[in-house]
């Protein structure tokens, strides 16, 4: 066991280049194996599974697709839950599970487009300043890295969401300005330690060039904490992004987004309780789903047997 | 089956271990059976992998939690240990079997002076006034000057990161030793160190164990190791005890195919030149051969050997083997 | 060991002055005239222009940073233009109550996530456990501004034992100011009924803020216990028959805690941000919420001050997490750096 450190192929690219042909079915099969070891894993991907088929399908299956907009039904408003309403009724009469359902649309808009931007921006930065450790290029990105998380990213997201005007867009911008750096940092790390590993040194002396070193390396070593990393931060991104619509710097009423509907609600408590209750549920439920998946994740892509 | 013998500090029967993992149940011990006396040195052989480690874990229940034992006994000093409750394992491992590890840069506390640690297992001890700083400070420096370590009282004030692998080893083989003990497990102790310093580190160990008379399982997968050290061998093959014999005449006379050809694998000073291995290789432990695991390396199996699972034999003087050859004496 | 310790301390002070230009650059981009967006449509072009003066609008980018530092540097962030009071002022005022409330939720919460996790660790796979972990993955995926509510709901309107808004009951007059933070001012003036308001005041504020971070911090000491209770030197320490609990305490807390208390300095951190959320909810006269109010009015001078207080108070809190560290970890405080 305490040899594999030193061996010449690494662990990653040995299977690219020993075996003749990869089974790619197999190794799904096993992949899964492991992520379903952790039974609480399964059931998390199943809530996300859930959550999405009705973000994307909200026009069939909400009872009230209509609902997300300026809809106004005062004969059926602040009606408590109900077999017509199963999560009751907002002020102006509009279904709360409708509402809900389109919410998740922009909540997985958020978590996908944050990702999207600054995983690999932040991997790449954190790659090439780990792999150049001691440049000055590298002690730059390091150092501006290191103001970025000085802050929460949420007091960063407020400062930037604060100066734009109030969008999904902008909100999804300010989001990726505070979300990079933890990536760098997580990439930095692994790189500085994977380039004194032999395989790194081997290659370097049989003359591959920088990018196959940097991105068929180094790259296919840390993918597995990347998207360990990644698929809890899709929860904690959506959350993020929840508390800015919260205080009202998100997505603007009338589109539903879940956090402004827990703050509108708020108003109405206690009497008009699920007006607040159920989105503020769904944000949980979103949550937990990507904190139970990313256990699997870890355990499938942790390299243990 | 009637009650163990209380002479023997350990005796296992027929010990079955499965580990659960992606590809299924992985059989890796396979009707294991094994025995110490009191002041006996035992040495267990055999090649990476054969279940050398996972044996001497099932005695201190310290398998992991993907391990099932569907089949077996394990008496330590005539009690089941299988059977045992969480309190009496504690007691078992308190007083009863001490284990030193492979590798020793994980077997010490990293965050806590030697000093802390040695005196905390002296404490911990029972013997007379242990629970004394002075007497603790005396039995730990004594302890450490047994096992040859320069300056003691500088060491017990030393953190494990501080010191090199052969001295934490012997730090561990002080600890074990500054407190009796029935049983001494030592997994590969001289594996992770140099050279040099193995010797050493076993003549300290085995040294040791004599003088407080307690019995000593020493893992290894070197011969010459285990004929330095113990009184009497095990080989080990696949998950199954192959040959038990006192150490001379082991070397003297290999009854088990598998042993004759470990012994041709040893380099010798005297001509032979290089060794030439053993064809074939390890079994898979998912879907074991059914007979004797060792049939499909073996020059001399027969047809009985791919079907029926040899059990032990008795060769006479305290020798035996699992072989159909041996099979009625020689 | 000095030597890191003042190399590390210039990395902050790097962090401090990039912190700083990273304020004003954000404080900058804002859409549209500060000086128009401050006085609103109604006022003439010259009182415009002259506010634009005297914030050195007018003045190229870099001068404008250099001009805003040197006044930072003398205490002088400018004047509110919310309040209309100066922003340093302000700050004098609600920073004591956010220190308060955050000082109190952050001891619970490192108390009660290691109390937690070590229970868990040590009944690992029993019903405690399991009740820990389900209550500690409540505790994580739940923002904080859902508690704020939900208490509300609760104790706001079902059972109204505790107050949900305010730092002092309107029928009690405000301590003298020694400290700005309430409950100590109560004690140092020797005022129990006054003591015991105050701090009734922090409770459910305090519990929203922390409730996150304890279940962070209490299944990451279970993790990293249970982790390392399969190492062979805690292994050896049995088979020594050290006591259990001995073992569970002393052994296998103080290597599992190490690396735990890095990740507590970024939770209290991230109280911090929650702040910004529950004192507004409970209407709590703090840093954060009049940090929320400069937000949500693009008041800038008070934005770049507030963020400057807080990137500060994050820069001493990971001093503080550093120095812990070193004095629990041999590694660190003797040779500057972790084996594993």
């Amino acid at each position: 066991m305490k040899n594999e450190k030193n061996t010449i192929k690494s662990p990653q690219s040995a299977a690219r280049t020993g075996a003749p042909k990869r089974d790619y079915w197999d190794e799904a099969k096993k992949l899964w194996y492991k992520f379903s070891l952790n039974r609480m894993s399964v059931v998390g991907l199943c809530i996300i599974i859930v959550i999405l088929i009705l973000a994307i399908f909200q026009p069939v299956i909400a009872p009230y697709p209509d609902h997300i907009g300026a809809v106004v039904d005062f004969e059926n408003a602040s009606k408590a839950p109900c077999a017509d309403y199963w999560m009751g009724t907002d002020t102006v009469g509009r279904d709360i599970m409708s509402r809900i359902f389109y919410a998740f649309r922009s909540a997985f808009t958020m978590g996908l487009g944050v990702l999207a931007a600054t995983v690999p921006i932040g991997s790449i930065l954190g790659l090439v300043a780990g792999y150049w450790r001691g440049k000055w290029f590298s002690t730059l990105i390091m150092r501006v890295t290191d103001v970025f998380l000085a802050l929460p990213p949420i007091i960063l997201a407020l400062c930037v969401c604060a100066v734009l005007r109030p969008t999904l867009l902008n909100s999804l911008l300010a989001m990726c300005f505070a979300w990079w750096p933890w990536y760098t940092r997580l990439t930095y790390s692994m790189a500085t330690s994977l380039r004194n590993e032999m395989y790194i040194k081997s290659a370097e002396l049989l003359g591959a060039s920088k990018a196959h070193i940097l991105f068929r390396e180094i790259l296919p070593n840390c993918t597995g904490s990347i998207l360990t990393k990644a698929t809890l931060d899709m929860g904690w991104v959506i959350l993020n992004g929840a508390t800015l619509s919260f205080v009202g710097l998100g997505e603007q009423p009338p589109a539903p987004a879940l956090g402004t509907m827990v703050s509108d609600g708020a108003k109405y408590l206690p009497t008009q309780w699920w007006i607040s209750i159920f989105p503020a549920l769904a944000i949980m439920l979103i949550v937990l789903g990507f904190n139970l998946m990313g256990d699997g994740v870890k355990d499938m892509l942790s390299g243990k047997e | 089956m009637t009650l163990s013998d209380t002479n023997r500090a350990v005796d296992i029967r027929n010990l079955f271990v499965e580990y659960k993992t992606y590809a299924g149940m992985v059989k890796v011990l396979n009707g294991v059976n094994f025995n110490v006396d009191a002041g006996e040195k035992v040495a267990i052989v055999g090649e990476t992998g054969c279940g050398k480690t996972t044996t001497v874990k099932s005695i201190l229940r310290i398998l992991s939690s993907n391990s099932r034992i569907p089949k077996g006994e394990i008496f330590f000093r005539g009690k089941d240990v299988l059977k045992m409750k969480d309190g009496e394992v504690k007691q078992l491992r308190g007083a009863g079997l001490s284990m030193i590890f492979q590798d020793p840069t994980m077997s010490l506390n990293p965050v806590f002076t030697i000093g802390e640690q040695m005196f905390e297992a002296i404490r911990n001890s029972g013997q007379e006034g242990c629970t004394r700083k002075d007497v603790q400070q005396e039995l730990a420096v004594k302890a450490l000057k047994e096992t040859s370590m320069p300056d003691p009282e500088r060491i017990l004030l030393s953190y494990p990161f501080q010191l090199s692998g052969g001295m934490r080893q012997r730090v561990c083989i002080a600890m074990s030793l500054a407190t009796p003990r029935d049983v001494v497990i030592a997994d590969e102790p001289t594996t992770n160190l140099d050279v040099t310093i193995q010797d050493q580190v076993l003549k300290i160990l085995k040294d040791r164990v004599e003088s407080k008379n307690s019995s000593l399982i020493l893992i290894t997968h070197s011969l010459g190791v285990a004929r330095e050290t113990s009184d009497r061998i095990y080989v080990m093959y696949a998950g199954n005890m192959v040959e038990t014999a006192p150490t001379a005449e082991l070397f003297k006379r290999q009854l088990h195919p598998y042993t004759q050809a470990l012994m041709r694998c040893i380099p010798r000073l005297s001509g032979g030149g290089v060794a030439e291995g053993i064809p074939g290789r390890i079994p898979n432990y998912l879907d074991p051969p059914k007979g004797c695991r060792f049939a499909p390396r073996c020059p001399r199996a027969v047809k009985r050997c791919h079907e029926e699972k040899p059990e032990f034999y008795d060769a006479g003087s305290g020798h035996q083997a699992a072989c159909f050859h041996c099979e009625g004496g020689l | 060991m000095a030597f890191k310790l003042l190399k590390k301390i210039g990395v902050y002070i790097f962090v401090l002055i990039g912190l700083s230009i990273l304020v004003f650059l954000i404080a900058r981009v804002i859409p549209g005239d500060p000086a128009r967006q401050a006085l609103g449509p109604h006022a003439s072009e010259e009182t415009v222009q002259a506010l634009r003066e005297r914030m050195n609008l007018d003045k190229p980018l870099p001068l404008q940073y250099v001009l805003w530092l040197k006044d930072a540097v003398q205490l002088d962030l400018g004047e509110s233009l919310l309040t209309r009071r100066s922003v340093v002022a302000d700050i004098r005022q609600y920073l004591p109550a956010t220190l308060e409330i955050v000082l109190l939720s952050s001891l619970c919460m490192v108390a009660g996530g290691i109390l937690l996790g070590v229970l868990s660790a040590k009944y690992t796979g029993k019903w405690l456990d399991g009740i820990i972990r389900v209550l500690s993955y409540l505790g994580i995926v739940s923002p904080a501004f859902v508690w704020g509510v939900l208490f509300m709901l609760l104790f706001g309107y079902l059972i109204p034992i505790l107050p949900t808004t305010g730092r002092i009951d309107q029928s009690v007059a405000a301590p003298a100011a020694i400290t700005g933070m309430y409950t100590l001012d109560f004690l140092l003036a020797g005022n129990v009924a006054g003591w015991w308001d105050a701090f009734r005041h922090l409770i459910l504020p305090g519990i929203a803020l922390m409730l996150g971070g304890m279940a962070q911090a209490a299944r990451l000491t279970r993790g990293n216990m249970v982790e390392n209770s399969m190492k062979d030197y805690i292994l050896a320490e049995r088979a020594y028959g050290v006591p259990e609990n001995r073992i569970l305490r002393k052994y296998l807390l103080k290597p599992s805690l190490i690396p735990t208390i890095t990740v507590m300095a970024m939770d209290i951190s991230s109280i911090f941000g929650n702040a910004f959320l529950v004192e507004n909810l409970f209407n709590y006269p703090g840093l954060s919420r009049y940090g929320l109010s400069a937000m949500l009015n693009k008041d800038i001078n008070a934005i770049s001050g507030v963020v400057m207080v807080l990137g500060i108070t994050f820069i001493i809190l990971n001093i503080l997490s550093d120095l812990i560290v070193a004095w629990l970890d041999p590694r660190v405080r003797l040779m500057g750096g972790s084996e594993d």
